[in-house]
């Protein structure tokens, strides 16, 4: 029992894949995809039922780097507690219905093989964050799946727009990661050894609260974090990932990748916890991420961006809830919302591939051809907007929002997020379903593309009931179960029906406010300048175009030809006037001659009495 | 004994090539073959450099009187720092053997790889610097010969590099014949002997000239920032198997490590502020030039402009981290950079301004060259991120804004090397040529991602070896302190 094999599994695939792409039949290529993962879930599933909720195994396999006087060896090893296997069961679980629903949708397509390998060696890199024991090997599944990411974006490679997404995507977040490897760097300098439990059982009996070098060093992390996470103000990345096929935004861009700077943070919470500055920047960053996130997913007009924008909205409450210090509920929005998102993309995919555009305005009245995809795509949304007691997401969100209370700010916000969570999710609903009909699905799904929905459909309506406020059951099953791993947080205040509904009638009126204006009146927004900014992500690509593409471009084509050669020139030319020099000397002239000769005896004979 | 036959094989292996036959294959087997005996030597060398306890102050040294009256004597050695170079020479050498194609003169080609192998072995092993000026020389003049036998194409390459690389020299031996005068002026003995001088007590201030003398000649080579000139040009036209020029370029890290420290420990002290800086200097420079040019050796050349900071940076951090990761950084850089020059040669003239598609046509090929790219831009799992990891973390104990400056570098080197790699592998099919690779050449590929793949998996391999016992560089790298001194951090 050692829990390398979930991450061999999907790593044998992605081998097989890498070689026999080119020999295997399409059935088998997806078969193989498919199974690495599947029987990763299935391996991830047996270990739950033999864990008990004090589950810790340490397992080491090789000495990574040797250690050096002051520090300790850097492991191989994998560290499988509660946390991460909680981590490994929604990766593995979201992948391998995400790579079934593939296999169909991507079945024509060329590049399957690349595609499916891919898939697999970003769930075994994901798999290898999640289950690192220390931070450099974190690091490295940390790389592992923005290069999967990077790959899987510029899918679509004879595509301009779809090269740069990928491009972009890669750069900003290495951005994050060069912020990441530096906290790294200062944790290792700090404690000697880069073992997580180690350094923050250490930091907490070391360091005072408030500790500076603490604090820097948390910053850091929460750098990586926001670069991965896609919060601002490293965002920008994401809206354009959506070039990829779209059961890559599913998985990656919405699932699991964009979750691991969540999993980092809550992974190194004591670090946290006696870094209140940072702890403050956390809670500042995922309000601001929510809200803007918020306000310009009500403005898209393309179905996959709108989703997007909900993603890193919903990251936002994630931070939120890491920012007040409630980990557990991270985590559990964490797990309901790569199944509800997964699910509310795997149907926008249906409806892609039947339409041929993602784009709102030129869908409608979806509801009657597809009643099933409506129902569906319906579940989906309603956790997004969370609908009490049915979905998932009610639960989790309400989790957050029961701790975030005693920051009043960031209540509020919270608040106000939802209110936009349910205008914009009822936009898309209303634009897509509802309405005349605007275009006709030319494919249509089969069982292999609906079961994956169904199935996470169930989970995302069921889900929710494994934590319930006191009021409304006794479950507590995943707290009880995370409590070994990730502290568990007393709630700041008695729980009562308006905080627990606050949020839920927010969204409401939201939901309200969507229908009225696009079911009932069919409203347009105004086309002003501002809207047109915030549709185009707030004005952020033109920012960072405007300070940091194009003068790098442009630096990079004045300096193109090289400085050095301007030097080399100048050196040139000075010597080919003493050259000129010389040779002007030589004129030919007999009496120049000799009056040189004279006046170089004199020079010779003066220096030698000065001397 | 060993030693000399190791120089002598290489030394006989060029003689061989120049007169023995002139088929193709034949030329090509007898540097193969000669090669392949040295790596046995070598192989018996490291061996016995784990046994052997240090007597004196190389663990394994091989002397003759040469000039006596001069101080001047046959004198070579090695240790584990050199060993691991010289292992590494021996690779390139082999790869650059197997590469060539030339289409004539295939026998003047190889004695001049053989012979700049000599050249650059000797160096790695004089223990005497009179000998090591010799072998510096020696080790560039068969490509400049290769150079001059290939005619015009390359005219304005190779006068650079004539220029850039005598000026070095030059200024090397004036180093070289300046402190062994200081050294008699002080002691009375006149001596080219290291171990000798590194004990001498000149001046102050004459230690900070010469100082100075010997890092102008190795920054050149380097080559640094501002004496980079002869880089791009070469790689771009250059008729040699540029391969070979990677070699080089490590005799001048070879240099800085032997003749900074040890030598001049105040001076480089003192002086190891600027020169961080200016290793930070090169990373984004070499990154921000690699990404405007139009041809993809330019790009590899100043990319390697902007690997030469980093390796700046670690020998001038001085300490235990930085100092293995600049080994591992010394040979997985060749064997990254090696192998995306060695995948470009394969391709016809390309223009950066358009895209290729090569994914279309050659998806191996892609993967391949996306594969070395990935290493060269220090993505974790390949032998450059343990080196790139040692270096910054050695760095930032010793300066930690310069860390965070190289670690900035990280960023350019990405935009660099994928933008490289999607102008040539990405884009529509029409304009993508078709290119073969034979099996032979697929092995070696795949040998050099293995061996990339298993120092980044396991850099004990090469860590290990150079622990302390046999290093003689080790004893005087700063210890670092960790956990009880949070001042290391930030002072």
């Amino acid at each position: 029992m050692t829990s390398l094999l979930l991450i061999a599994l999907p790593l044998s695939s992605f081998v097989i894949l890498l070689f026999g792409a080119s020999f295997l039949k399409r059935f088998l290529l997806g078969l193989v995809a498919v199974g690495g993962i599947a029987l990763s879930a299935l391996y991830a599933l047996f270990l739950l039922f033999n864990a008990n909720a004090d589950l810790r195994v340490v397992e080491s396999f090789f000495t990574w780097l040797p250690a050096m006087p002051g520090f300790e060896a850097i492991e191989f090893a994998t560290h499988l507690d509660t946390l991460s296997l909680t981590m490994c069961l929604v990766v593995t679980f979201v992948s391998s219905w995400i790579a079934l629903y593939a296999w169909e949708y991507m079945a024509h397509e060329e590049g399957l093989g690349r595609f499916f390998a891919t898939v697999n060696l970003f769930v075994a890199f994901m798999l290898l964050l999640v289950l690192a024991d220390n931070l450099l090997l974190l690091f490295v599944g940390w790389e592992g799946v923005g290069l999967c990411s990077y790959i899987l974006i510029g899918f679509y490679f004879r595509e301009p727009k779809a090269q740069a997404a990928a491009m972009k995507a890669f750069i900003t977040t290495r951005i994050g990661d060069v912020f990441l490897l530096i906290g790294i760097i200062i944790c290792f300098l700090l404690f000697g050894t880069l073992n997580i439990a180690t350094i923050i059982g250490e930091a907490v009996v070391n360091y005072p609260e408030g500790s500076w070098l603490i604090t820097i060093a948390a910053l850091c992390f929460l750098g990586g974090a926001v670069g991965k996470s896609a919060q601002l103000p490293l965002q920008t990345w994401l809206a354009d990932a959506m070039w990829g096929p779209t059961p890559v935004s599913a998985l990656i861009h919405a699932a699991t990748m964009v979750t691991a700077g969540v999993y980092l943070l809550a992974r190194l919470e004591g670090l946290f916890s006696i870094a209140p500055l940072a702890q403050e920047a956390v809670l500042m960053v995922g309000a601001a991420t929510l809200l803007f996130a918020g306000i310009i997913a009500c403005l898209q007009t393309d179905m996959k961006k709108v989703l997007a924008y909900s993603t890193m909205s919903q990251l936002g409450y994630m931070f939120l809830a890491l920012g007040a210090g409630a980990y557990q509920a991270a985590i559990f929005h964490l797990a309901t919302h790569a199944f509800f998102k997964a699910l509310l993309f795997l149907s926008a995919g249906v409806i892609g591939h039947g339409l041929h555009t993602y784009d709102l305005r030129k869908m409608g009245g979806l509801r009657t051809k597809q009643p099933l995809l409506f129902w569906l795509f319906l579940v989906g949304s309603l956790n997004l907007v969370g609908l009490p007691f049915l979905s998932a997401g009610f639960f989790s969100k309400e989790w957050i929002m029961s701790h975030v209370h005693e920051v009043p700010w960031a209540w509020s916000i919270g608040v106000a997020g939802a209110l936009l969570t349910g205008l914009y999710t009822f936009r898309m609903l209303i634009l897509a379903f509802f309405g005349e009909k605007k275009a006709n699905m030319t494919s249509h799904a089969g069982w292999v593309m609906v079961l994956p929905l169904v199935v996470l459909a169930i989970f995302s309506l069921s889900m929710g009931w494994l934590e319930t406020p006191s009021l409304i059951a006794e479950n507590k099953w995943l707290s009880h179960w995370l409590s070994s791993s990730v502290p568990t947080r007393a709630l700041p205040a008695e729980e009562s029906l308006l905080l627990l509904f606050a949020p839920t009638i927010a969204a409401g009126l939201g939901a309200l406010f969507a229908i009225l204006v696009y079911g009932i009146w069919r409203r347009q927004p105004a086309n002003n300048s501002v809207v047109s900014l915030l549709r185009n992500g707030g004005g952020f690509d033109a920012l960072y175009n405007g300070i940091i593409i194009k003068p790098y471009q442009w630096g990079a084509q004045v300096l193109g030809n090289d400085l050095v050669i301007l030097l080399e020139r100048a050196l040139s030319s000075v010597l080919s006037l003493f050259f000129q020099f010389i040779h002007r000397l030589h004129s030919g002239r007999l009496a120049a001659y000799v009056s040189f000769l004279v006046m170089a005896a004199l020079v010779m004979a003066g220096s030698m009495v000065i001397l | 004994m060993m030693l000399p036959l190791l120089l002598l094989v290489l030394f006989l292996s060029g003689l061989f090539s120049l007169l023995g036959p002139k088929t193709p294959l034949a030329s090509k087997l007898i540097p193969i073959g000669c090669l392949g005996i040295a790596f046995v030597i070598a192989g018996m060398l490291g061996a016995t450099l784990e046994q052997q306890a240090s007597a004196t102050y190389w663990p394994l040294e091989w002397q003759v009187p040469w000039i006596p009256s001069w101080g001047i004597s046959f004198h070579l050695a090695i240790d584990g720092f050199s060993w691991w170079l010289i292992v590494l020479t021996l690779a390139m050498g082999a790869l650059a053997c197997l590469y060539a194609k030339p289409e004539s003169g295939a026998n003047i080609y190889f004695a001049a790889i053989s012979w700049t192998i000599f050249g650059v072995l000797g160096l790695f092993m004089a223990a005497d610097l009179f000998l090591f000026f010799i072998f510096w020389e020696l080790s560039l003049l068969p490509v400049y010969w290769i150079m001059l036998a290939h005619g015009q194409t390359g005219r304005p390459a190779t006068l650079r590099y004539v220029l850039y690389t005598q000026s070095s020299g030059l200024i090397l031996l004036l180093a070289v014949l300046g402190l062994a005068l200081a050294h008699f002026k002080v002691s009375g003995v006149l001596t080219f002997d290291y171990a000798q001088l590194l004990s001498s007590s000149i001046d102050l201030e004459f230690q900070f000239y010469f100082f100075l003398m010997f890092l102008l000649a190795f920054l050149i080579k380097l080559p640094a920032f501002p004496f980079h000139g002869w880089l791009p040009a070469l790689f771009q036209e250059a008729p040699v198997p540029i391969i070979l020029v990677g070699v080089l370029v490590k005799t001048a890290v070879f240099g800085l490590v032997r003749f900074s420290w040890p030598l001049f420990p105040d001076a480089s002290e003192a002086s190891s502020l600027p020169l961080m800086l200016l290793g930070v200097l090169s990373i984004i420079y070499g990154a921000v030039l690699a990404f405007s040019q139009r041809d993809p050796r330019r790009v590899l050349a100043y990319g390697t402009l902007s690997h030469v900071g980093m390796l700046l940076i670690a020998i001038f951090s001085h300490n235990q981290p930085s100092f293995q990761g600049l080994v591992v950084l010394l040979i997985c850089q060749a064997l990254s950079t090696g192998g995306l020059l060695m995948m470009i040669s394969h391709l016809p003239a390309v223009d950066l301004k358009f895209s290729h598609g090569l994914w279309h046509r050659s998806p191996s090929f892609a993967v391949a060259f996306l594969v070395f790219l990935l290493a060269g831009l220090g993505f974790p799992a390949f032998g450059n991120f343990i080196g790139e990891w040692l270096v910054l973390w050695g760095a930032f104990a010793s300066i930690p804004f310069v860390s965070v400056l190289a670690a900035l570098g990280m960023v350019l080197g990405a935009v660099y090397s994928l933008w490289l790699f999607q102008k040539l592998c990405w884009g529509e099919q029409s304009k993508s040529p078709v290119i073969t690779i034979n099996p032979t050449q697929s092995i070696v590929y795949g040998l050099m991602i293995v061996a990339l793949l298993a120092i980044g998996f396991y850099p004990s391999l090469i860590i290990n070896s150079l622990s302390i016992e046999y290093s003689q560089l080790q004893p005087i790298l700063e210890p670092l302190s960790a956990s009880q001194n949070p001042q290391v951090v930030l002072p």
